[in-house]
């Protein structure tokens, strides 16, 4: 919609907006041992610029590896479940961290370059760096005069 | 109008739980202080504490006992992205704190703690219920 309304420059309140306005349409929690539904596990925090976009996300306990992240143009789906495993005799004294399985889909304001997609967590942050495809790079267009 | 607006993650809906100040005290420093989620597990033997602090590690955690007042504090580095800027927030930065009150049977001295992949573990055994049988001198000769 606001694609190419300027060459070059990428309008970052419109990309905020626009995230949280898909992310309240798309996003789903799978409730399944959630106490508190109405908040969006894992928190995100987006940061973006016109070469692409970095997701970040508070997943304590949760490996890279356990991460199944889907991208396809401008959609990135994160999925994933989060046990919290007992030994046998152990009993639940207090239960406040969240388990179950999650998707988190953002719908992103620029295609993806899905090659170079990179994912990392470390310390129980997990890191997903979205590339802007170059193809859907603005290209200054030179302007001659006759 | 395209004016970019900065976000600040200070002002994030955040689905974090803030420390509470006793009224009429203010947080010093800009840094918000969150309450991290605990599990809290005994099997009779032990008991294991559960935290959740993402973003911290070995060395910028603190595990505190103190008289019978456990503390878990952590302050993780704040994330910057090298030209990047900030454009949807749903979770704010900060520290973690928080303290526990420990029953009397503790054995305070063989607490473990370890931290990884941003969840921090306490292991507190429970000393031994070893009536100390105390002897009972006889001073009276005769």
């Amino acid at each position: 919609m606001f694609r190419n309304r300027n060459f070059g420059y990428w309008p970052l309140e419109s990309i905020g907006e626009h995230i949280a306005r898909l992310n309240n349409e798309f996003n789903r929690v799978i409730t399944r041992g959630w106490r508190e539904t109405e908040r969006a596990f894992p928190a995100f925090n987006i940061w973006s610029n016109a070469e692409g976009a970095v997701l970040a996300a508070e997943l304590p306990g949760v490996k890279v590896e356990d991460i199944e992240l889907t991208v396809s143009g401008n959609v990135v789906t994160i999925k994933g479940s989060r046990k919290n495993l007992l030994a046998g005799d152990d009993k639940y004294v207090r239960r406040e961290r969240q388990e179950g399985e999650f998707v988190r889909t953002f719908e992103l304001p620029f295609q993806v370059e899905p090659a170079k997609v990179k994912a990392e967590s470390a310390k129980g942050i997990l890191r997903l760096e979205l590339p802007r495809a170059e193809a859907d790079k603005p290209k200054r267009i030179e302007v001659r005069s006759a | 109008m395209d004016t970019a607006k900065t976000y600040d993650m200070k002002e994030s809906p955040s689905s974090k739980e803030e420390v509470a100040m006793p009224e009429g005290v203010e947080r010093f420093g800009s840094r918000k202080a969150f309450v991290p989620p605990v599990d809290i597990v005994d099997n009779g033997k032990q008991t294991v504490l559960i935290a959740d602090m993402p973003g911290v590690d070995q060395d910028s955690i603190e595990v505190m006992i103190e008289k019978n007042v456990l503390t878990i504090k952590g302050k993780p580095q704040p994330i910057e992205f090298q030209g990047l800027q900030l454009v949807y927030s749903e979770y704010a930065e900060g520290d973690f704190e928080r303290s526990f009150t420990v029953t009397e049977d503790v054995d305070r001295d063989n607490i473990t703690a370890n931290i990884k992949e941003g969840v921090l573990t306490v292991v507190i055994p429970k000393a031994r219920p070893a009536a100390r049988r105390i002897a009972v001198g006889q001073s009276d000769a005769g």
